[in-house]
C-alpha cells in the first residue's frame, strides 16, 4: 500500500506524466488540470463507434473529448489506426473555422443525447477522458510559458476538432475559476486516473497486488468526481456546457453513487477471475482488457494493475520494454534462397529481453518428424537455451503464435524481417493457410474471439484463417514506402523493427550484413554460413550436426539483442529502443513513427502544438498551391575554396545551430511575416494569399524587420500608442511561434544538459535517457529549417521565410567574412566558408596564435550578432588540402595543447564510401605520408610500393569490393544504363528471384579482367564467383589503379603539381609469381564449388566456356627460380642439378601453406564457421571476416602448388578438404 | 700400446611396420570426416562395452537417447568439448602472411568450457566429476552417472579404453641400446655441429675409453626423430629462390647428409620428419623424400620413416611421432606436463584424439590409420616417445620415466673444455637420482609397460637419450636395471679457459 502512496504523490505529477505521449498530441494541457474518466463508460462504449465521447462534463472547461474512441486508439500501433490518423493528421489537421464550429455543433447534439441516453440507463456520468500524459520536457518547457493552454485534439474518425475561438476565449476568462477548483480535487485520484490511461499503453502482466489496491482506492475517486460536481451547478459555464449539466442535473451525482458500488464489485469479478484463470492463456487477458468488446454480462474493468505506475524511465529504470528476436532457418534448394512457398521452416530461434531486468531468455523450436526425437529431453546437448521439438510445422507456428502471445513483446526484432525472420514465417504460414501475423498481435481478428486455448484444428478454423491470410499476403507487399524504409511488415499492438535497416542509420558500413555489423558494434566474429550447409548439418540430426545449426540460429537471434544493446553503451550511439523512446517522447510522437517518418513530422508535431497554445492554426495547403508558390530564390553561401596544400595553420569556425538562431534573432516565422515589400504575384505570400493592411504596416513601421530579401517581419516588442491623450502605449509581445518553439527547445536542452551535469555516476540510465532527450532537442532545432523550405513534399512551406531564413544566414555569414579580412590584427583571410563556416587561413603564425586568433574572431563575430547566434571556434587545420566546395582533408588540432593530430576529411575518398577501401586506405596513407614528410617523392615512393604489390597480386580482395546501394524499381528501363551493383543484383536474380536485394541493401561488385575491349558493365561480378577457389576470373588491377586510385589521388597531389598517371607508367612492371605451371582448370574436381556460395549462376557457364585465356598458357618459368625455360618443364635444368633443394623449396613451400590453411581453420573453428564432424573443412563465407578472403587466398595458392607438387612426386595430395 | 681388440657392432632384428602411415600416391577427394569419428566410436563402444561389466557390473549401459531422469547408467560416447573462450586470436593475426604464426600457442582452456557427450542418437552436456581441462574433443570414453533434473548428465566415474594388449618381451641377455634424437635444426643458429659430431663420434665409438666404446657397440640404431634441418622461411614464402640464394637451402641439408653418412656408415639410421622438415604437415607425415639424403641414402642402412614410426627391434615395439599430437593435446587441454598428455593418449588408446577436429591429418580411413591406430587391436608398444619442442633439464628428463618398474636412468654427459685449441674431452657418464621414487605407474588391464620418453631438442639441449632394448643387469650401475632403461647422452661445450 505504501508504494500506492507514493505512487500518488502530489509531487510526483510530473514524473508520472513522463510516459509516452499520444499519438494525437491531445495530452499537451496544463498538468495542474487532472483528469478524470469513467471507466464503467468506457466498457459501454460500442465497438468501432465512430463518434467522440462528447464533453459533459461542464466544469472541465479545458475541453477533454476523447472518448473510447480516442484511448483505444492511442493504445497499440495497430497499423489501420495509425494510417488513419496519419492521413488526418495531414489532411484534416487545420479544418477551417466553419468545419469546426460544425463539428462542435454536432459534438454539442451528440453530447446531448449522450447525457439524456445516461440519465435514464444505470450508466454514470461521463467526464472527458484523458490521460495527463506528458513529457517531462515538456512539461519543462510549459512552465517557462506564461499563457493558458488550450488543447487540439484529433479523433480517429477524420474530423479533427479544434477548440474554436469562442472557446477558448471562454477558457480565458474563467480559466482561474475553473483553475481553482480543480486544485481541490483529490490527488491520488488525478494520478489513478492519469495512470490508468497510460498503463493502457503498457498492458501486459498486472501484478495481482494493485488489484487489491485498486479497490481500495476507487470511492475517493467517486467523492472526487461529486465534489466537483457540485461546483458545476454553482459555476456559471457557457452555452453548451450548461446546456447539458442543466438537463441532467442529478443524473450525475446518483450515477456516480451507484458507480462507485458496481465498481467494487466489478473489481472483486476482476480478482477472482484473475485468480482462477491464473493458468489460462494471456491471450484472454489482453481481451479482458480490451474494454471495447466487453459485453455487458462480463462487464470487467480495466485491471487495476496501472495504479500506481511510474514511468520508469524518468526513474533511471529503462523503457519496460521486452524485445524479441526472432530468426528462422528454413530449408532450401540448391543454392536457391529459401522461398516461402516451396521450403518448410526447419527451426526457429527467439531471443527475448526484458527491459527491466536485461535477462536473455533464448528458445529454439525445431521441426523433426523424425520419432526418436519426440523424447522429452533435448538431445542437441546446448546450454543456455531451450530447445523444442515439433513434428509438424504447423505445431511449431501454432506454438510460436501462443509463446509469443504469452510473452507479449513490444517490439518484434529481425536482421532481415522481410526476407528471412518474421516476414518468412508468416508467409510462410499463410502459405499453410495460418494468419500468424494477426494471430501474433495485440488485436487479435474477431474470430479468434473465443478462447484460443480451444484446440484448433477443424477445417473451419483453418478456412477462417486461410482468408485472413491473404491479408497476410497483402500487408507484406502492400505499403511501397514502408516496404522499402521501414520493415514493411505490421503486427497490430507491437512494434516490428528490420534490424539491417536500422542500422544504416546506426553505423557507417560498406556492407549491412549481420556479421559485419557484428563485427563493427560488438568486435565479434560471425559466421555466415550458407544456407545449404545448415540443412546439410540439420538433415544428419540430433547426435551430429543439428546442434551447430540451432547454434547458428540461436546465437543469430542473441547477436541482434546484443547489437541494440551495445549500441545503448556506447558513448555517442544510443540505443535504438532506449533513443527512439525518447525521441518519441520529446516530440510527442509515436514510437514507430520516429522510426519510420521523416522529420517533418516531428517538426510539425512540436509546432502545431505550440502554435495552438497561441492561437494560431496552422494552414492546410493543397499539393496544388504548394505547387504553384513562388520559388525559393536564396541559396545558402558555399565559396569554392582556394583550391591548395596550405602548411600554415588554417582557422575553422562556424556559427552554432545557424538557422536555428536565425529565425530566434530575427523573429521569424509565419506568424510574424509581414510579406514582401515588392511582391512578384500580389496577395501572395508562401502558399497562401495574403496582403498586409497597409495601417497596420504604418503603426508599426518602427518595430518591423526587412530580411535581406525583402520581407518585412514584425519584431518583438510592437508598441502601440493607445490613447494620444494620456500618452499610452501598449506593448504588445508578438513572438512567432517558431522562434518561441526553438528557443524553448534551444534553453529546454540547456536545462537538460544541466540536468545531465548533476547526476551522479550511478545513474547511468537516467544519464543516456536525458542525453538522448538532449540530442532529440538538438535534431529538432536543426530540421525547422527544413520544414519551412520543403517545397515538394512539405505540408506547410512558405518560400518568403525559408528564403528570409537563408538569407539572414547568408548575410550574417558574409558579414563575418569581410570582417575578418577587413581585420587589421589579425591579417586573416578566409579562405573557404561553407553555410554557417569558414576556414580563416592564418600565414605564417604558428598554431598557438591560431587558437588564440581564432578565438578572439569568435568573440568579436559573437559580439556584432544579435544574441542567440554565435560563432565558435572550432579546431585548427594544420597542414590541410582544401580540395573543393566541401572536399577537405587536414590535421586537425582541438586544443592548443593538443599534441597528436587527428586526421579529418570531409567529402573525400578516405570518408566516402562509393569506392573501395583500397582507394580509402591508399589516399588515406598517402596523405597522411604528405602531411608528416612534406616530401612529394615519399609519397611517391609509397605509391609504387603499393602499386606493385596490386599488380602482383599480393592483396587481400577484401579492399577490392566496391558496395553500392541498389535500389531497383527506380532506375531508368534502359538495362545498359544499370549501375555496376544493379547488374550484379539483376544478375543474381536471374537464377533466384529470392536474391532480390533489399530496397537500397548494398551490392558487393568486383571488377575483373574481362575480354578486350569490354565495357565496365561486362566486366563486374559478384565477390563471390571471383572469390571461389576454382574460379577463372582475376581481379582486373589495372581498373582499379588507374580508373579508381589515381584520379582520387590526382585530385589531391595534383595540387601539388605531381601527375600520378606519369609516376605509374614509369614504374617497372612486377612479374606476376606463378606458383604452378598451368592455371589450374575451373571446375576441377569434385570440391571447386565446395563452401562457396554463389549467387549468380556464373559458375556453370565459366565451367563450360573454360574460363579465360589463360587457362591455355602455360607459364614458362621455372617454378623455383622463375628463369625462363622450355614450355613443359617445371624447373630448369640448373635447379634440376640440385634436387634437394627442388625438392626442400616444393615440400617446403606447399606444408607451409597447409600449415597456414590449418591454422585460419582452427581460428574459423573458434568462431564457428568451421566443423571437422558432419562436413569437412569451413564453411563460412562471412565477406565481412578477412579470415575468409586470406583463407581463399591460401587455398588457391595451395591448390596450385600442392598440385604441381604432387605431380612432381615431392609431395602426398593434399586432403581436397582444404579446399 | 696394446692393440684394441676388435669391436663387434651387436645386431638386432628391426622390423618397419610403417605401412600403416604411408599414403599412397593416390587423390583424395573430399571423405567425409564424420567417418572417422563414426569408425572411431564404433571400435571404442565395442571395447568398452566389454570393459563395463568388469567396472560396474550392476549397470545398464545404455545410449544418450535412451537416458533417464535419476537412473544410474554407463553411456558410451565420444566426447565433445565446448570451449567457450574465443580467444581473440583475430587480433593476433597479422596483416600480411609472416613467417609469425597467426595465433599464438597458448593454451586455449577457459573456466566455462565444458564437455558434451555425443553418439549417434544424441548429444548431452556433462557435469560432474569429468574435468573438461582433461579432455579434449574426439576421446571416446564411457561415463556412469545420471541425467539430472535440468537435462545434464551427472558424471560419477569415467572409463576409459586403456592399453591394448602387449605381446611379451623376449628376454635376450645382451644390452642392446637405441639412441633418439631429435631436432637438430642443422642450418639453424642454435645449431653447434662440434656438439652433433661429438654425439656422431660416441655413437660411432670413436670417442671414449674401452668402457665406452663397449657402450657404443651396443648400440643397435639411432633415430633421428625430426627437425633435422632448418630452412629460412622466406624461401618457402611462395618468392621464386634465385640461383645465388638456393645454396641458403642446400647448405644445410648437405651438412645433414654428410653427418648422418657418417652415421649410417656404420650403424642403421631411421629419419623421421617433423613439423618443420621440407615434408607434408598433416598427419601421417610421408618419409622425406630420398633426394635430400644424396650421401647417406645409397647405404641399405638408411630408412627414410614416417611421422608417426613404428617399428619392432627384437620383440620390442618402439611407437613414436614428432610431437604434434602431444601439442595439440597441449593447445587444447591441461596438464601437468608432457608426458601426462602421453599417458592420456595411451589410456585414451589414441594416438591423436585431436585429429582432424584440430589437428590436420588425411582423411581418408582406408589409408590413413592414424586415427585408429591404437585402437585396432594392435599390441601396444612398449616404448611409446615423442619429441619435445621445448628445451627440457635432465631432471626433467627423469620424470619423464614412468614405468612399470622402478627404473633408474643412466645420464651421459660429455665435457668439452677448449684450451689453448686443444680440445680436451671429458665423457662422463652420470646418474640422475633427483626423483627416486617414482609417481604410481600405470599399469594396463593386463599390466602393460609402456615407457614414455620425451626427447628435448638436440640443438638447444646437447640431450640424446639412449634406450636399452633388454633386459640386463647394468655393469656399473649398483641397481638392477629391468629392461628400456633409459639413458641421455648429453653432449655441451663449455669454454673456460
Amino acid at each position: 500500500h505504501t508504494s500506492y502512496l507514493n505512487s500518488v504523490n502530489p509531487n510526483s505529477t510530473a514524473s508520472v506524466g513522463n510516459t509516452i505521449p499520444q499519438v494525437d498530441g491531445s495530452s499537451d494541457e496544463n498538468p495542474k488540470v487532472s483528469q478524470e474518466y469513467d471507466r464503467s463508460k468506457l466498457t459501454r462504449k460500442a465497438v468501432g463507434s465512430p463518434s467522440y465521447t462528447p464533453t459533459k462534463n461542464s466544469s472541465k472547461s479545458a475541453s477533454k473529448r476523447a472518448g473510447t474512441e480516442h484511448l483505444w486508439g492511442s493504445l497499440p500501433f495497430s497499423r489501420k489506426k495509425r494510417t488513419d490518423q496519419n492521413a488526418d493528421d495531414s489532411c484534416s489537421a487545420m479544418p477551417s473555422q466553419k468545419d469546426l464550429s460544425g463539428s462542435n455543433k454536432s459534438t454539442a447534439e451528440k453530447n446531448y443525447h449522450d447525457t439524456t441516453g445516461n440519465t435514464d440507463g444505470e450508466s454514470s456520468s461521463f467526464v472527458g477522458v484523458h490521460g495527463s500524459v506528458c513529457h517531462s520536457v515538456r512539461d519543462l518547457m510549459r512552465r517557462r510559458r506564461s499563457f493558458r493552454h488550450e488543447q487540439l485534439e484529433f479523433g480517429n474518425s477524420g474530423a479533427a476538432t479544434c477548440t474554436s475561438d469562442k472557446e477558448s476565449e471562454t477558457v480565458n476568462s474563467g480559466g482561474l475559476k475553473f483553475h481553482d477548483f480543480t486544485i481541490d480535487v483529490p490527488n491520488s485520484a488525478m494520478a489513478y486516473s492519469g495512470d490508468e490511461c497510460l498503463r493502457m499503453t503498457f498492458a501486459q502482466k498486472p501484478p495481482l497486488k494493485n488489484h487489491v489496491c485498486s479497490g481500495l482506492e476507487s470511492p475517493p475517486g467517486c467523492e472526487q468526481r461529486e465534489c466537483y460536481l457540485s461546483y458545476d451547478e454553482g459555476v456559471p459555464a457557457d452555452n453548451e456546457e450548461a446546456r447539458s449539466s442543466t438537463l441532467s442535473p442529478n443524473s450525475p451525482t446518483r450515477s456516480a453513487s451507484e458507480h462507485s458500488t458496481t465498481k467494487v464489485a466489478v473489481d472483486g469479478d476482476v480478482m477472482e477471475s484473475i485468480l482462477s484463470n491464473k493458468e489460462s492463456k494471456h491471450l484472454d487477458e489482453c481481451h479482458d482488457f480490451s474494454q471495447i468488446s466487453a459485453e455487458k454480462e462480463k462487464d470487467k474493468l480495466t485491471p487495476l494493475s496501472q495504479i500506481g505506475f511510474r514511468d520508469p524511465a524518468s526513474i533511471g529504470g529503462g523503457q519496460q520494454l521486452t524485445i524479441f528476436s526472432m530468426e528462422v532457418l528454413t530449408e532450401s534448394r540448391g543454392e536457391l534462397r529459401p522461398d516461402p512457398r516451396f521450403d518448410a521452416i526447419n527451426a526457429v530461434s527467439l531471443a527475448i529481453e526484458d527491459d527491466a531486468d536485461n535477462t536473455v531468455e533464448v528458445h529454439v523450436f525445431i521441426r523433426d518428424n523424425s520419432g526418436k526425437s519426440r523424447s522429452r529431453r533435448n538431445l542437441d546437448g546446448i546450454a543456455g537455451c531451450n530447445v523444442d521439438v515439433f513434428p509438424e510445422e504447423r505445431d511449431l507456428l501454432n506454438n510460436l503464435i501462443s509463446t509469443v502471445c504469452s510473452i507479449d513483446p513490444d517490439i518484434l526484432v529481425g536482421w532481415e524481417i522481410q526476407l528471412g525472420s518474421l516476414g518468412f514465417l508468416a508467409e510462410r504460414a499463410a502459405y499453410l493457410g495460418i494468419g500468424l501475423l494477426k494471430r501474433i498481435s495485440r488485436t487479435p481478428p474477431h474470430e479468434v474471439n473465443h478462447p484460443p486455448k480451444v484446440p484448433v484444428d477443424d477445417s473451419s478454423q483453418v478456412l477462417a484463417e486461410a482468408t485472413s491470410a491473404d491479408d497476410v499476403i497483402d500487408d507484406v507487399s502492400e505499403n511501397d514506402w514502408s516496404h522499402t524504409h521501414a520493415s514493411g511488415i505490421h503486427v497490430g499492438g507491437r512494434i516490428v523493427l528490420n534490424l539491417w535497416r536500422l542500422m544504416r542509420a546506426e553505423v557507417k558500413l560498406n556492407n549491412y550484413s549481420l556479421e559485419a555489423v557484428a563485427d563493427e558494434v560488438l568486435r565479434r566474429k560471425m559466421p555466415l554460413i550458407p544456407n545449404r550447409i545448415l540443412n546439410r548439418w540439420f538433415a544428419t540430426g540430433p547426435g551430429r550436426g543439428r546442434h551447430r545449426c540451432i547454434e547458428y540460429i540461436s546465437n543469430r537471434a542473441r547477436i541482434n539483442l546484443e547489437i541494440m544493446n551495445q549500441l545503448d553503451l556506447v558513448n555517442l550511439i544510443f540505443s535504438m529502443v532506449n533513443r527512439t523512446s525518447e525521441l518519441a517522447r520529446v516530440f510527442g510522437i509515436d514510437f514507430f513513427s520516429v522510426l519510420s517518418r521523416g522529420s517533418q513530422y516531428r517538426v510539425e508535431s512540436m509546432l502545431l502544438r505550440l502554435a495552438h497554445t497561441q492561437n494560431y492554426l496552422a494552414i492546410s495547403p493543397g499539393n496544388q498551391q504548394v505547387a504553384s508558390q513562388p520559388a525559393m530564390e536564396c541559396l545558402p553561401l558555399v565559396m569554392e575554396p582556394e583550391s591548395a596544400f596550405y602548411p600554415d595553420p588554417v582557422v575553422v569556425l562556424d556559427f552554432q545551430s545557424l538557422y536555428p538562431s536565425m529565425i530566434i534573432a530575427y523573429n521569424l516565422c509565419y506568424s510574424t511575416c509581414l510579406g514582401k515589400v515588392f511582391p512578384s504575384k500580389s496577395n501572395v505570400l508562401g502558399v497562401s494569399s495574403y496582403s498586409a493592411d497597409p495601417h497596420t504596416l504604418v503603426d508599426l513601421k518602427n518595430q518591423m524587420l526587412l530580411t535581406p530579401n525583402g520581407v518585412l517581419y514584425v519584431q518583438p516588442e510592437v508598441m502601440f500608442l493607445i490613447s494620444e491623450q494620456y500618452q499610452m502605449f501598449f506593448i504588445l509581445i508578438r513572438k512567432g511561434a517558431l522562434p518561441r518553439l526553438l528557443e524553448e527547445i534551444l534553453s529546454t536542452r540547456i536545462m537538460v544538459k544541466q540536468a545531465m551535469k548533476k547526476l551522479g555516476p550511478s545513474e547511468q540510465v537516467l544519464h543516456r535517457i536525458f542525453n538522448a532527450r538532449q540530442l532529440a532537442l538538438k535534431l529538432i532545432a536543426n530540421v525547422t529549417y527544413g520544414y519551412t523550405a520543403a517545397g515538394f513534399s512539405g505540408r506547410m512551406p512558405c518560400a518568403e521565410l525559408a528564403d528570409s531564413i537563408v538569407q539572414c544566414g547568408r548575410r550574417t555569414l558574409e558579414t563575418a567574412i569581410s570582417f575578418v579580412n577587413q581585420h587589421p590584427l589579425w591579417k586573416a583571410r578566409v579562405v573557404y566558408g561553407d553555410t554557417d563556416s569558414m576556414f580563416v587561413l592564418l600565414k605564417g603564425r604558428s598554431r598557438e596564435e591560431a587558437f588564440r586568433i581564432g578565438k578572439e574572431i569568435a568573440s568579436s563575430i559573437s559580439a556584432i550578432n544579435p544574441d542567440p547566434v554565435t560563432l565558435k571556434f572550432e579546431k585548427v587545420y594544420q597542414p590541410c588540402f582544401l580540395l573543393t566546395k566541401k572536399r577537405y582533408v587536414g590535421y586537425s588540432y582541438e586544443s592548443p595543447d593538443q599534441n597528436e593530430p587527428v586526421f579529418d576529411a570531409k567529402g573525400i575518398e578516405t570518408v566516402r564510401r562509393d569506392t573501395c577501401p583500397a582507394v580509402a586506405k591508399i589516399l588515406e596513407r598517402s596523405i597522411r605520408i604528405m602531411f608528416e614528410e612534406q616530401d612529394l617523392t615519399k609519397v611517391r615512393s609509397y605509391l609504387e610500393r603499393q602499386w606493385t604489390r596490386i599488380l602482383s597480386g599480393k592483396v587481400s580482395i577484401r579492399d577490392f569490393i566496391f558496395a553500392k546501394e541498389v535500389r531497383l524499381g527506380t532506375y531508368s528501363a534502359r538495362a545498359s544504363t544499370l549501375p555496376p551493383a544493379a547488374i550484379v543484383a539483376t544478375k543474381a536474380m536471374l537464377s533466384d528471384p529470392r536474391a532480390e536485394p533489399r530496397y537500397a541493401e548494398r551490392v558487393p561488385y568486383v571488377v575483373i579482367h574481362g575480354e578486350p575491349g569490354a565495357r565496365l558493365v561486362d566486366m563486374v561480378i559478384d565477390p563471390y564467383g571471383l572469390l571461389e577457389v576454382g574460379s577463372p576470373y582475376r581481379l582486373n588491377e589495372l581498373y582499379y589503379i588507374t580508373k579508381q586510385i589515381i584520379p582520387a589521388l590526382q585530385r589531391v597531389f595534383g595540387l601539388l603539381g605531381a601527375d600520378l598517371n606519369k609516376w605509374f607508367n614509369e614504374m617497372p612492371r612486377p612479374i606476376r609469381p606463378t606458383l604452378a605451371k598451368r592455371q589450374s582448370a575451373p571446375g576441377h574436381g569434385l570440391f571447386s564449388r565446395d563452401g562457396s556460395f554463389i549467387r549468380l549462376g556464373l559458375n556453370n557457364k565459366a565451367c563450360g566456356k573454360g574460363g579465360r585465356i589463360d587457362t591455355y598458357y602455360m607459364s614458362s618459368h621455372c617454378s623455383i627460380c622463375s628463369d625462363l625455360i622450355q614450355g613443359s618443364d617445371t624447373f630448369c635444368e640448373n635447379c634440376l642439378k640440385n634436387e634437394a633443394v627442388v625438392a626442400t623449396v616444393v615440400a617446403g613451400r606447399t606444408s607451409k601453406l597447409e600449415r597456414e590453411i590449418q591454422h585460419l581453420a582452427a581460428i574459423c573453428g573458434h568462431c564457428g564457421g568451421a566443423d571437422w564432424i558432419v562436413e569437412s573443412g569451413v564453411k563460412c563465407i562471412s565477406l565481412a571476416c578477412p579470415v575468409f578472403y586470406e583463407r581463399r587466398k591460401i587455398q588457391r595458392e595451395l591448390r596450385v602448388v600442392s598440385e604441381s607438387a604432387g605431380e612432381a612426386g615431392y609431395y602426398p595430395f593434399c586432403c581436397a578438404e582444404l579446399f | 700400446m696394446p692393440v684394441p681388440v676388435p669391436m663387434e657392432r651387436k645386431q638386432a632384428a628391426y622390423s618397419n611396420l610403417d605401412e600403416r602411415y604411408a599414403i599412397q600416391g593416390e587423390k583424395y577427394q573430399g571423405q567425409q570426416y564424420s567417418h572417422i569419428y563414426f569408425t572411431r566410436l564404433h571400435h571404442m563402444r565395442n571395447l568398452l562395452h566389454a570393459l563395463a561389466p568388469s567396472w560396474k557390473p550392476q549397470l545398464p549401459v545404455t545410449t544418450v537417447l535412451g537416458l533417464e531422469k535419476g537412473k544410474d547408467c554407463i553411456v558410451v560416447g565420444t566426447l565433445y568439448k565446448h570451449m567457450k573462450l574465443k580467444p581473440s586470436i583475430l587480433d593476433e593475426y597479422s596483416k600480411e602472411r609472416s613467417a609469425v604464426p597467426l595465433v599464438k600457442p597458448h593454451n586455449f582452456m577457459h573456466p566455462d568450457d565444458h564437455l558434451i557427450l555425443e553418439d549417434e542418437s544424441g548429444r548431452v552436456t556433462l557435469a560432474g566429476a569429468i574435468p573438461p581441462a582433461a579432455f579434449v574433443t574426439g576421446v571416446v570414453v564411457a561415463l556412469h552417472g545420471k541425467e539430472t533434473s535440468v537435462g545434464n548428465f551427472l558424471v560419477e566415474d569415467v572409463l576409459e579404453a586403456g592399453l591394448p594388449p602387449q605381446t611379451a618381451l623376449s628376454s635376450a641377455d645382451e644390452d642392446k641400446y637405441v639412441v633418439f634424437v631429435s631436432g637438430l635444426s642443422v642450418g639453424s643458429g642454435t645449431f653447434n655441429p662440434l656438439q652433433f659430431q661429438l654425439l656422431i663420434d660416441h655413437i660411432t665409438g670413436h670417442l671414449g675409453d674401452e668402457n665406452e666404446q663397449t657402450i657404443a657397440s651396443n648400440i643397435v640404431r639411432v633415430v633421428v626423430a625430426g627437425n633435422s634441418v632448418h630452412i629460412s622461411p622466406r624461401f618457402v614464402n611462395g618468392q621464386t629462390v634465385a640461383s645465388k640464394d638456393q645454396s641458403w637451402i642446400a647448405e644445410p641439408i648437405k651438412e645433414l647428409d654428410i653427418m648422418l653418412t657418417q652415421i649410417v656408415a656404420s650403424l642403421p639410421v631411421d629419419i623421421m620428419p617433423g613439423c618443420q622438415d621440407p615434408a607434408n604437415f598433416s598427419l601421417p607425415q610421408q618419409p622425406l623424400h630420398r633426394c635430400l639424403f644424396s650421401g647417406a641414402s645409397t647405404y641399405n642402412t638408411f630408412s627414410s620413416c614416417s611421422n608417426p614410426h613404428q617399428f619392432e627391434l627384437d620383440s620390442v615395439q618402439f611407437l613414436g611421432t614428432s610431437g604434434q599430437n602431444i601439442d595439440d593435446l597441449y593447445k587444447y587441454s591441461d596438464a601437468k606436463d608432457k608426458l601426462e598428455f602421453m599417458e592420456r593418449t595411451l589410456r585414451w588408446r589414441h594416438l591423436a584424439p585431436t585429429a582432424p577436429n584440430s589437428l590436420g591429418n588425411y582423411s581418408s580411413p582406408a589409408q590413413s590409420g592414424m586415427p585408429t591406430v591404437k585402437i585396432v587391436g594392435s599390441p601396444s608398444s612398449h616404448i611409446y616417445l615423442f619429441i619435445q619442442d621445448a628445451i627440457h633439464t635432465q631432471t626433467r628428463i627423469l620424470s619423464l620415466l614412468k614405468v612399470a618398474h622402478t627404473s633408474t636412468l643412466l645420464g651421459i654427459k660429455i665435457n668439452m673444455k677448449l684450451d689453448c685449441w686443444k680440445v680436451v674431452l671429458h665423457v662422463k657418464l652420470c646418474m640422475f637420482f633427483e626423483h627416486p621414487t617414482y609417481p604410481p605407474c600405470y599399469p594396463g588391464p593386463e599390466k602393460q609397460k609402456v615407457r614414455l620418453i620425451s626427447i628435448p631438442r638436440f640443438s638447444e639441449s646437447g640431450v640424446a637419450v639412449m634406450v636399452c632394448t633388454v633386459m640386463h643387469d647394468y655393469f656399473f650401475i649398483q641397481f638392477n636395471l629391468r629392461n628400456l632403461e633409459c639413458s641421455t647422452l648429453s653432449f655441451s661445450t663449455s669454454f673456460d679457459a
